[in-house]
C-alpha cells in the first residue's frame, strides 16, 4: 500500500504515489533550477507540467486513477532532461575562442572549515582565508596561547561561535576566495554597488517563483507538519545573518537564563517565607497572586527573547539543529550554575533553599494554604 | 567515440533550423513536432523543445495560439511569424551555400 498525493500540474489535478511524487518533484525542481535565467521560465515550466500531465492522462484508465513510480519514471524519461536554449548573443560569444572564465571572484570570507579540522575548524578557516598552511596558523595559535596566558583560548571560543561554518560549496569557495588586496576590495565594492539594483530585482523574481512553485506541492493528504522543508526551500542565510546569529544567540540565551534565575529566586522566597528577601508583600497580597504575577511577567519579558532566539536558529540554516540543542543545554547549565552561585554566596538564599527542600512537608502545607486562599466562586 | 560529440553539436546547431522548417509547413503543436522528428537524426524530447520554442518566440520567430483539442486541455499551436519566415529563407540559402562549398571541396 502506498500513500497517494494529489498534485496540480498546470491547473489539473493528478493522483500520484509518494515515490512518483518524489521523482516528479525532483524533475521539476531541477527544471526550475536550470531555467533560472530564462525570462520565460514560468511559461516553460507550465508547458512541461502540462506535457507531463498529458502523458500521465494517457496511462490512466477507468479502473486506474493513480500514477505509480514506474509510470512516472517512464513519463520523465520520455520528457527528457531539460536543456536550456542557448541565448542568441551570449552563446555565440562564449562559443568562440575566448579563454575559459577565471574562477568566480566571490568575496573572500572567514568561515570555519571542517575538512581536516583539529577542534572546530577556526585555525583551518583562518589558514584558508590567508592562504597559508593550517599547521603554521596552529603553531602561531599555540605560541600565542602561552604568551597571552590563555587569553587566546577565549578568543578561539568566541570565534567558534561567531564565525559560521562553511557548509555549502559556495561558502567553501568563499572561505578560500582569491588573493585578497585593497584594489580588489574597492572593485568588489563598486561592482556590488552597481549590481545591487539588479540583484534586488532578481531576488524579488526568485521569491515570486518560489511562491509559485509551491503550486504543485501536495495538498492536505499529507500531515501539515510532516513535510520537512528541504534545503532548497530554505534560502541559505547570508554571511552577515550567520555572523549576527553567532553574536545574538548567546546574548539572548544568557539573558533568558538570567531572567529565569531572577524569577525562580523570589518564587522560592515566597514559598518559604511568604516574603521577598525579607520584605512583605504590599496590600496584604496573598503569595499566590505574587507568584502568578511573577510568572506572567516572566513570560512577558522573555517572549521577545524567545522570538529572537528562534529567529537566529532560522538564520543558522543547516546548523540550526545542533545550535538549538546546545543552546538549550547551555541555558539550563547557566541556570543551575547561577542558582549554585547564589546558594553559595548569598546566605539568605541558601537558607531559603534549605528550608524549601528540608521542610518539604511544611512547604507542601504552605502551598496548600495558598490554594485554600484562592477564593472559590 | 570521439566523433559523437561533434555530431551532437552539429545536430544541436541545426535543431532550430529544422524547427523553423517544420513550423513553416503547417500549424503544429509540440506532440506533432516530436512525432515528425522521431526516428530522424533530430529526434528530441519535451525537455529540450519547450525551452527552445520559448526562446524562438521571444526572438519573434514563432508565435502560438491556443486551440481547443477534442480530448484534454487546449493546446498551443505554433506558426511562423514574418520574421521567422525571413530567417528560414536566409537559413535555407546559407544551407545551400554550405552544401555547395562542401561538394566543391570533394572534387
Amino acid at each position: 500500500m502506498n500513500k497517494v498525493i494529489t498534485v496540480n500540474l498546470n491547473g489539473r489535478a493528478y493522483q500520484v504515489e509518494e515515490q512518483a511524487y518524489e521523482l516528479l518533484r525532483g524533475y521539476l525542481d531541477e527544471a526550475a533550477r536550470l531555467l533560472e535565467d530564462d525570462p520565460d521560465w514560468r511559461e516553460i515550466l507550465a508547458d512541461l507540467e502540462q506535457a507531463i500531465g498529458d502523458k500521465g492522462a494517457r496511462l490512466l484508465a477507468p479502473g486506474k486513477n493513480v500514477l505509480g513510480e514506474e509510470e512516472m519514471k517512464r513519463i520523465l524519461a520520455e520528457m527528457g532532461p531539460v536543456e536550456t536554449a542557448p541565448s542568441p548573443l551570449g552563446e555565440a560569444a562564449s562559443a568562440g575562442a575566448s579563454p575559459p572564465p577565471r574562477e568566480p571572484a566571490g568575496p573572500r570570507r572567514l568561515y570555519r572549515v571542517k575538512e581536516g579540522e583539529m577542534i572546530a575548524g577556526v585555525c583551518n578557516g583562518l589558514a584558508a582565508y590567508f592562504g597559508v598552511d593550517p599547521t603554521i596558523v596552529r603553531l602561531v595559535f599555540v605560541l600565542l596561547l602561552f604568551l597571552s596566558g590563555g587569553l587566546v583560548a577565549f578568543a578561539y571560543l568566541v570565534l567558534m561561535f561567531v564565525v559560521p561554518e562553511a557548509t555549502t560549496a559556495e561558502e567553501r569557495a568563499a572561505a578560500r576566495g582569491l588573493p585578497f588586496n585593497a584594489q580588489e576590495l574597492v572593485d568588489q565594492a563598486k561592482k556590488h554597488y552597481a549590481g545591487m539594483k539588479e540583484s534586488t530585482q532578481r531576488w524579488r523574481e526568485k521569491r515570486q517563483r518560489n511562491r509559485e512553485r509551491a503550486f504543485w506541492r501536495p495538498r492536505e493528504q499529507r500531515g501539515a507538519g510532516e513535510a520537512e522543508p528541504r534545503p532548497f526551500d530554505r534560502p541559505q542565510p547570508g554571511y552577515g545573518a550567520q555572523v549576527a546569529a553567532g553574536f545574538v544567540l548567546p546574548i539572548a540565551s544568557l539573558l533568558t537564563a538570567a531572567l529565569t534565575v531572577a524569577c525562580l529566586v523570589p518564587v522560592a522566597s515566597l514559598l518559604t517565607t511568604g516574603e521577598v528577601f525579607g520584605v512583605g508583600l504590599p496590600f496584604d497580597m496573598p503569595p499566590w497572586v505574587a507568584i502568578l504575577g511573577l510568572a506572567g511577567a516572566y513570560a512577558l519579558v522573555t517572549a521577545p527573547l524567545r522570538a529572537l532566539r528562534h529567529a537566529t536558529y532560522e538564520s543558522l540554516g543547516p546548523r540550526r539543529r545542533a545550535f538549538e540543542f546546545w543552546d538549550g543545554v547551555l541555558r539550563i547549565a547557566f541556570v543551575v550554575l547561577a542558582l549554585w552561585v547564589a546558594t553559595r554566596f548569598l546566605p539568605g538564599v541558601d537558607d531559603m533553599f534549605r528550608s524549601l527542600f528540608q521542610d518539604w512537608r511544611e512547604t507542601g502545607s504552605r502551598v496548600g494554604e495558598m490554594i485554600a486562599l484562592v477564593p472559590l466562586p | 567515440m570521439a566523433l559523437e560529440p561533434k555530431l551532437l553539436s552539429i545536430r544541436k546547431g541545426l535543431l532550430e533550423f529544422v524547427l523553423l522548417k517544420i513550423v513553416s509547413a503547417d500549424k503544429v503543436y509540440v506532440a506533432d513536432i516530436l512525432g515528425r522528428l522521431e526516428g530522424t537524426e533530430f529526434a528530441t524530447q519535451e525537455g529540450t523543445l519547450y525551452p527552445l520554442l520559448s526562446k524562438m518566440r521571444r526572438e519573434n520567430l514563432v508565435d502560438y495560439e491556443w486551440q481547443e483539442s477534442g480530448s484534454g486541455p487546449p493546446r498551443k499551436y505554433y506558426r511562423l511569424t514574418a520574421r521567422g519566415r525571413a530567417q528560414l529563407a536566409e537559413l535555407n540559402d546559407y544551407w545551400r551555400d554550405i552544401n555547395r562549398t562542401i561538394q566543391k571541396l570533394e572534387r
